[in-house]
């Protein structure tokens, strides 16, 4: 029997394509993709970076929002229970435990990150920011006061960034509690224009700014660009290029981490998701290569130079966003407003991942256990709270990086590998096939079948196996982490394990005494023969 | 400065996503359902 009715739906299209747009428009398109793609190649980057987008990115984006679609259908909207409906198997339902650990983990980390984001919003319009702002020392002992990590003139504790988190968790949830299309559709709607429009004014100011330095002439707007673009085609053939670019697409769409998957589980049964998931895409590589990839790399050349860049790059994504940005936008005329709508676009771009990251866990709770939405809520809510101290308290200590790389770099693989093998082999590509053009407004080359049976899979199991043994096993082994600090990444692997077996054990209990439903009509309409 | 060649993957990437996202739009437009 199909329980689909049952569920919440989308109100309009739009609404539900900048939802999935404003789950992968995050952090990572406007920090990590310039930083990326300026130091493997620049141009060249491009390359693998289109390359995988193809083959991986969309392929998996048309994925989770078929099955995504299929289990919402039968009533399902996570990862577990889809996996169990689409192959008939009961086993597979505990590998897709990772489709709401995953999401859940990366909340708890990524929803402080958040609130510094706020906070400096904050501090750029009332003018802390900007007397920190002399030089990256200064920023960074303004950056490492903020987090209560040390005392210094601008904070004498963690007291400030801890109301900006509370403000922070509140409005995610918030949202979140107001269900799919009153909350999340209404917020999506409002914000991702807002985030482009505010995207497309800094992107403006960057790229007319000439030579800000007249003593500096070869620090201008053309060698900014130069900077990233400007190609070295001997960076293809490094397989550690090829394999940050694959990274990069991961990161970029939200794909293999189950968000999408739950989306898409409040679609109808014939809603298109070929040209929608394509949609999300579009919007998706419009921030990250069009807006991102205008303002960091060529606004940090034009103000810090070659040399001062590639120290830049070479320092991370969070610390040019944090310690470099507001330095150079405080070079410029009117410079708190551009700070302000620098961090204001980062806060929309992390709040609409960060309640995409919530929806797998809420939606998990009310279907399996039926309690209802807004309990579902307020029961997640609890759980993240407690545990979102461990990172801001943890900080110093590595627990946010060792929960950012299980949660939000292996997981994503790991799932993106199970999801690719059940459909392209176990779901099977001939109702693979049909399932994604059921009501879909135009039908893809048929080359891409091929792509999602054999080239995406093959291409995830390469990365999987590159990825661990490069850097899952130097992780697991905790090579690079001090040893006054491994009691904490310890306990923070400690709950990480909690966690996955809580998730196993809630699975049992959901689908103890209850049977898989009958498919025999999704298979027969798959076969072109369709149910009455 | 930028290189011929920055200049067209610079070109032939916006290019794609341009064009990609005025099709999606377009399609969009087409089918009637936003």
């Amino acid at each position: 029997m199909l329980q689909g009715a049952k569920r919440e739906q989308w109100g309009s299209r739009i609404g539900v394509i900048l939802a999935v747009a404003g789950s992968a428009v995050g952090l990572g398109n406007f920090l990590r993709f310039p930083v990326q793609a300026a130091e493997n190649g620049g141009g060249a980057f491009m390359i693998p970076y289109f390359v995988s987008l193809v083959v991986l990115g969309i392929p998996l984006m048309l994925i989770e929002w078929t099955l995504g679609r299929y289990g919402g259908r039968h009533g399902y909207g996570t990862a577990p229970s889809i996996f169990a409906i689409s192959t008939r198997n009961h086993f597979l339902k505990y590998f897709g435990v990772i489709g709401i650990f995953g999401p859940t983990l990366i909340f708890i980390w990524y929803i402080y990150i958040e609130s510094w984001l706020l906070g400096f919003a904050f501090h750029s319009l009332f003018g802390r920011l900007m007397e920190a702002s002399a030089d990256s020392s200064s920023m960074r002992q303004f950056l490492s006061a903020y987090q209560g990590l040390t005392s210094n003139r601008w904070f004498s504790g963690i007291g400030q960034a801890y109301i900006f988190f509370l403000i922070t968790f509140i409005f995610n949830f918030w949202i979140v509690y107001n269900g799919v299309k009153g909350g999340i559709e209404r917020f999506s709607i409002i914000t991702m224009p807002a985030l482009f429009i505010l995207g497309l004014i800094i992107m403006g100011r960057v790229v007319t700014l000439g030579t800000p330095d007249p003593g500096q002439p070869g620090w201008n707007v053309s060698n900014g660009f130069g900077f990233l673009f400007n190609p070295d085609f001997s960076s293809l053939l490094d397989v550690r290029v090829w394999m940050a670019a694959a990274g990069q697409v991961f990161f970029t769409l939200s794909v293999g981490i189950g968000m999408i998957l739950t989306y898409a589980s409040y679609l109808d049964r014939e809603d298109d998701v070929v040209l929608s998931g394509l949609t999300s895409v579009s919007i998706n590589e419009f921030a990250e290569v069009i807006i991102a990839g205008s303002i960091v790399i060529p606004a940090a050349y034009m103000f810090m130079g070659p040399s001062g860049l590639e120290n830049i790059a070479k320092s991370g994504a969070f610390d040019l966003g944090f310690v470099t940005m507001p330095q150079i936008f405080f070079r410029m005329n009117v410079g708190w407003f551009f700070a302000f709508f620098w961090f204001v676009m980062l806060f929309i771009a992390g709040a609409t991942s960060t309640v995409s990251m919530l929806q797998p866990a809420v939606a998990f709770v009310d279907d399996e256990f039926k309690i209802g939405r807004h309990k579902a809520v307020l029961i997640i809510a609890v759980i993240t709270f407690i545990a979102c101290h461990g990172v801001i308290f943890g900080l110093a200590h590595g627990v946010l990086d060792d929960l950012n790389f299980w949660s939000g770099t292996f997981a994503l693989v790991i799932l993106g590998t199970i999801e690719a093998i059940i459909f392209g082999w176990v779901f099977g590509i001939d109702r693979a096939w049909a399932e994604i053009h059921r009501g879909a407004d135009f039908r893809l080359p048929r080359i891409f079948r091929m792509v999602i049976k054999y080239i995406t899979p093959t291409f995830l199991l390469v990365i999987l196996i590159t990825w661990t043994v490069q850097q899952a096993v130097p992780a697991l082994l905790m090579e690079n982490i001090a040893p006054e600090n491994r009691i904490w990444v310890l306990a923070t692997r400690l709950f990480i394990l909690i966690v996955v077996f809580v998730l196993i054990w809630l699975v049992n209990l959901a689908w103890r005494g209850r049977s898989l439903p009958d498919i025999e009509g999704d298979i027969l309409e798959a076969n072109g023969k369709r149910i009455p | 400065m930028m290189t011929i060649g920055g200049w067209i993957l610079l070109i032939v990437s916006w290019g794609a996503i341009v064009g990609l996202t005025a099709f999606c739009i377009g399609m969009m437009i087409k089918s009637g359902k936003m």
